[in-house]
């Protein structure tokens, strides 16, 4: 039975300094129970060390941190145990065969499902006798993702899951995650740059630049209020229209404008439709656009 | 599976797959009766979120374009909309005003405009004109 809490993880002022360079800084983070979470930024970012912070394998500076209830700072066996994890870089015994790694794995989950298991060990098609070593790094990923899955987990973190992969790789990866995970209540927490991935299967989506959390929005919200309005007027219009709820920043090159906008676009667009005009169109944006926007300008917003 | 999404899009996958559907059942490649994949089935042919499956199918239930009956299935219906009269209204002037602005914006005479509008109906509502043997109001 899993516990009917709102957040999976929940940040408070998350913060880590290396020497004096802060690689997380002041970070708020609400990962809704269910959710497939995209944790999207550049790398160097602060993605790995947020993650690793979660699962209590590196100490904040400051700040608290509750993954499924558990403190980071004095529960991190507890959350471990119910979290599968795949990182980065790949930190798997290398002398193991995938069916020892397998084996020795299953031995630590008491909720381990061998049919999960044997599924992706087929489809994957992985060599049981095979040394980890000696796998592909794609190859790695896929056990990786077993590792991951296999136990039940009331949580699965995927540090930039897909590197290895390629399309048809990816496409399987996703396809499992979405199989394994939808209707459980399982909580998936993915972090990437590659946002077109992200994008079909995240249902949330958090934007991470230089340590700091930029947005956290559900993705159809975020795309939905996130426009461009391209406009170019026949006279000079009010300066209070730009002061209007969900207008963020507005450039202005002659009688040309560009209204970047994060909500509320239907009524803005009536509003500015009032005015004589040559042209006022909107530009729908993707989560690459929409990343540029905030990463793009050095993290500030507007 | 004949719909197909685009990620990379700056309309929300929930609303590509309404559009889609929407135009499917109102041109006859779905058949109303017609038995639909269920949230599960078709999040995971189309690799999405199964949220936002069932997030299109409430909104094109609530419109009328498909029903669900619990335990057995959702089916392409041809039920009016779940919608008030103004609702309805509202909806299709909102649409109707941003493509005015448009044709405006690009010179069209009101009368060019009106015509426009008026080959496009008749694209979409051809059958039910051929049952009628009807014109459209101008």
């Amino acid at each position: 039975m899993r516990s009917m809490r709102e957040y999976a993880i929940e940040t408070e002022g998350l913060t880590k300094t290396y020497d004096d360079v802060k690689a997380v800084d002041g970070l708020k983070l609400q990962v809704p129970a269910g959710s497939i979470f995209g944790l999207l930024g550049p790398n160097g970012a602060g993605k790995t060390t947020t993650i690793k912070m979660l699962l209590g394998l590196v100490a904040p500076t400051s700040g608290s941190a509750r993954v499924l209830g558990f403190d980071v700072r004095t529960q991190s066996e507890e959350i471990r145990r119910r979290v599968g994890y795949l990182s980065e870089t790949s930190s798997m015994y290398g002398y193991m065969s995938v069916g020892e790694i397998l084996s020795f794995t299953k031995r630590l989950y008491p909720r381990w499902d061998k049919s999960v298991e044997d599924k992706y060990v087929d489809m994957f098609r992985l060599p049981r006798t095979r040394r980890v070593s000696a796998l592909s790094r794609g190859m790695k990923t896929q056990l990786g993702l077993i590792l991951a899955l296999a136990p039940c987990p009331d949580l699965i973190v995927l540090d930039e899951p897909t590197n290895g992969l390629d399309p048809v790789g990816i496409r399987d990866f996703l396809q499992a995650i979405l199989q394994e995970v939808s209707g459980t209540g399982q909580t998936v927490l993915m972090s990437s740059h590659m946002l077109y991935q992200v994008e079909r299967v995240a249902d949330w989506v958090g934007l991470i630049v230089r340590g700091r959390l930029l947005l956290s929005r559900p993705m159809d919200q975020l795309k939905l209020g996130q426009k461009k309005i391209q406009a170019a007027f026949q006279v000079n219009p009010p300066e209070r229209i730009f002061q209007m709820p969900g207008i963020e920043r507005v450039n202005r090159d002659g009688r040309r404008y560009v209204i970047h906008v994060s909500d509320n676009v239907d009524e803005i667009l009536m509003n500015l439709r009032e005015i004589p005009h040559f042209a006022v169109d909107v530009v729908d944006l993707n989560l690459e656009d929409i990343f540029m926007e905030y990463a793009g300008n050095g993290g500030t917003p507007s | 599976m004949w719909i197909h999404v685009d990620p990379s899009s700056g309309v929300p996958i929930y609303l590509q797959i309404v559009e889609q559907m929407r135009q499917a059942a109102a041109t006859g490649l779905l058949a109303s009766g017609e038995q639909l994949p269920s949230v599960r089935e078709l999040a995971l042919s189309l690799t999405v979120n199964p949220n936002t499956v069932a997030r299109a199918y409430q909104e094109l239930e609530r419109d009328g374009v498909i029903a669900v009956v619990r335990g057995v299935g959702t089916f392409v219906s041809d039920s009016p909309p779940k919608l008030s009269e103004k609702e309805r209204y509202d909806r299709i002037f909102k649409g109707a005003k941003q493509l005015a602005a448009q044709a405006y914006s690009l010179r069209f005479s009101a009368g060019e405009f009106t015509k426009t509008v008026r080959d496009a109906a008749r694209e979409v509502y051809q059958s039910e004109l051929q049952e009628n043997s009807g014109e459209i109001d101008a």
